[in-house]
């Protein structure tokens, strides 16, 4: 038994009888109590080295048809706040009674397998080694600065509800994230990457040649010409083709959304086409060492592996025991809170489009003239549209690869762009990072999100020529 | 337990700081002219901020029986800090200081600092 879990398994069986006799249609009690060491380095300054301890809990009770939330850190008195959540609910004398999807007891422990223990590195090896892919990110001199960061978490967390569910879960998460600013004249151009995961210290040793790669593209992209603005074939790589199955699609499933919203209720009806025979969107929790792995959701349900399209044709969209209720759908295992102090709300975790049938060089040849474009650095979406901008990005003339461009904004419909897919390659990838999903103010929940590489006709492309 | 970590800290350090906080916040929400959720938020915790060596470290930790811990960590951290440029004001001694909302209402907030 870990040091951590002794310090809430005795919390964990006085949680049990609260749960036992509390009287309600339905409650949870989560418990964590986790450690974490943040490294921040900005040229050649040291930002931060930080480390600390944090213990808490929470309890959500459905009583009478109100939800009630109360979070603690004072774990000793947790009878004290239980009895306070359900006074809460009592409160709550609502007109429309909430009703939520009942699952079965589930009893399992879980552990991150790993490597190496975060926890058996000491702070100074932490730091020698985010030192030294600093070093690299400056080692041209047009870096103007640089940023590198790393991350870890250890915590061990309970979940128990009136259902019988006992889950205790040993979590490790570790991470880093890179990035260099080149400069020329008034020219700057920044390049970033981050890698992370349920995992040990071995997910971010031997990194150097992805810290070579940012440095390398922030300088090459001083020199890259902005692209002309335009309609074109547009070549996808698989990390952009995840955030935008993340950011442009995902969100758009998530049923708290839909339910909410009459249009979306009305577009995304289960059997539409929008897309391709042969486009298959998934949602997984349920896979280990990925940013978005959980083996149950905040809500004691395990991760289902939901096809949200099939085959081209909507079939599936995110729920928690809530909105499944609501919409009369099963449960997928997607209510998520980014710690115990919050509510959980139905969130992605990895998200992916599946493997198709074409290889890279299919598509490039297919392509013909167009533009290959490579990452995203952001975006962002106003319910159907969207707008994402690439890392980087090239031309593709006669189906090779030419010049470097920068700058690449891709706009568009998402249900149009979907429908624009014309071939799904064979090379999907998967990509997490330190930072990670913001909804209702919740913010980094770890998610991954991959795909293979993907040609799309008439894709608008806006650019300063 | 405080006052092991302050003789500890005393042997250890230049200076030291100890801060507490506890709080409780109720949030309540209506929407469409209906109560839509009431949650409460309870919170404490500490942070401690050392200087050796003329450099600063910081930890923090929201357990009251790991406040030994948070201590080490926080020596442990300021060898990676900047040497200090400032200077702190003179010395407050076991002043227990009260925000005006904790005469008015019945809400607890706390703030104590030893130095």
């Amino acid at each position: 038994m870990s040091a951590m879990l002794k310090e809430i398994s005795h919390i964990v069986e006085r949680a049990k009888s609260l749960l036992a006799g509390c009287g309600c249609e339905y409650a949870e009690i989560r418990l964590s109590s986790g450690s974490g060491t943040f490294i921040s380095l900005s040229g050649n300054q040291i930002d931060t080295v930080s480390s600390g301890q944090t213990v808490g809990g929470s309890v959500r009770m459905l009583c009478n048809g109100a939800f009630s939330f109360i979070f603690f850190n004072d774990m000793a008195q947790i009878e004290h706040f239980f009895k306070r959540g359900i006074q809460v609910s009592r409160l709550m004398k609502t007109k429309t009674k909430t009703k939520i999807r009942s699952y079965k007891p589930v009893i399992k422990k879980f552990r991150t397998e790993k490597a190496k223990d975060v926890g058996s590195i000491s702070l100074e090896e932490k730091f020698k080694l985010i030192s030294s892919y600093n070093k690299i990110l400056k080692s041209s001199h047009c870096i103007q600065t640089t940023r590198a960061v790393y991350r870890d978490l250890q915590s061990t967390s309970a979940f128990l509800n009136t259902e019988g569910s006992e889950i205790l879960y040993d979590k490790t998460y570790c991470g880093i994230s890179l990035s260099s600013i080149a400069r020329d004249g008034a020219v700057i151009q920044p390049f970033h990457d981050s890698f992370s995961g349920y995992g040990g210290y071995e997910l971010v040793e031997n990194r150097e040649p992805d810290a070579e790669r940012v440095a390398k593209t922030a300088v090459d992209l001083l020199t890259a010409e902005s692209i002309a603005g335009g309609t074109y074939h547009v070549v996808v790589d698989q990390k952009l083709a995840g955030v935008f199955i993340h950011e442009a699609f995902g969100h758009l499933s998530e049923a708290d959304f839909i339910h909410e919203n009459e249009r979306l209720k009305i577009i995304m009806v289960n059997g539409k086409r929008l897309g391709p025979e042969g486009l298959n969107v998934i949602d997984d929790g349920n896979i280990p060492g990925l940013a978005g792995f959980i083996p149950c959701d905040d809500e004691g349900v395990l991760p289902e592996k939901t096809k949200i399209i099939n085959n081209g044709l909507l079939h599936a969209r995110l729920h928690s025991r809530e909105t499944a209720e609501k919409m009369g759908e099963a449960v997928t295992g997607n209510a998520r809170a980014v710690g115990v102090m919050n509510q959980p709300i139905v969130r992605m975790t990895n998200t992916y489009i599946e493997n198709g049938s074409h290889d890279m060089q299919e598509i490039f040849e297919a392509a013909g003239n167009g533009i290959y474009a490579v990452g995203a650095i952001g975006g962002e979406t106003n319910l159907e549209m969207f707008t994402f901008t690439s890392g980087y990005g090239y031309e593709i003339r006669g189906g090779k690869i030419g010049k470097m461009y920068k700058n690449i904004v891709l706009s568009g419909n998402v249900f149009t762009t979907l429908s624009n897919i014309i071939m799904i390659g064979n090379d999907l990838q998967m990509f997490g990072g330190l930072g990670g999903c913001g909804k209702g103010g919740q913010s980094p929940l770890p998610v991954s999100f991959g795909g293979p590489h993907i040609l799309m006709k008439n894709i608008l492309i806006g650019g300063a020529n | 337990l405080i006052e092991q970590v302050v003789n500890k800290l005393s042997a250890n350090t230049g200076w030291f700081d100890i801060i507490e906080i506890s709080g409780v916040s109720t949030p309540i929400q209506f929407r469409n002219n209906r109560l839509h959720s009431v949650t409460e938020y309870q919170n404490s915790g500490f942070g401690v901020r050392v200087s050796i060596n003329g450099k600063t470290g910081f930890s923090y930790t929201n357990d009251a029986s790991g406040l030994m811990e948070a201590a080490d960590r926080a020596e442990a951290t300021s060898k990676f800090g900047d040497i200090e440029d400032f200077e702190l004001p003179t010395r407050i001694s076991n002043r227990m200081i009260r925000g005006y909302m904790a005469l008015t209402s019945p809400l607890r907030s706390t703030r104590r600092k030893m130095r």
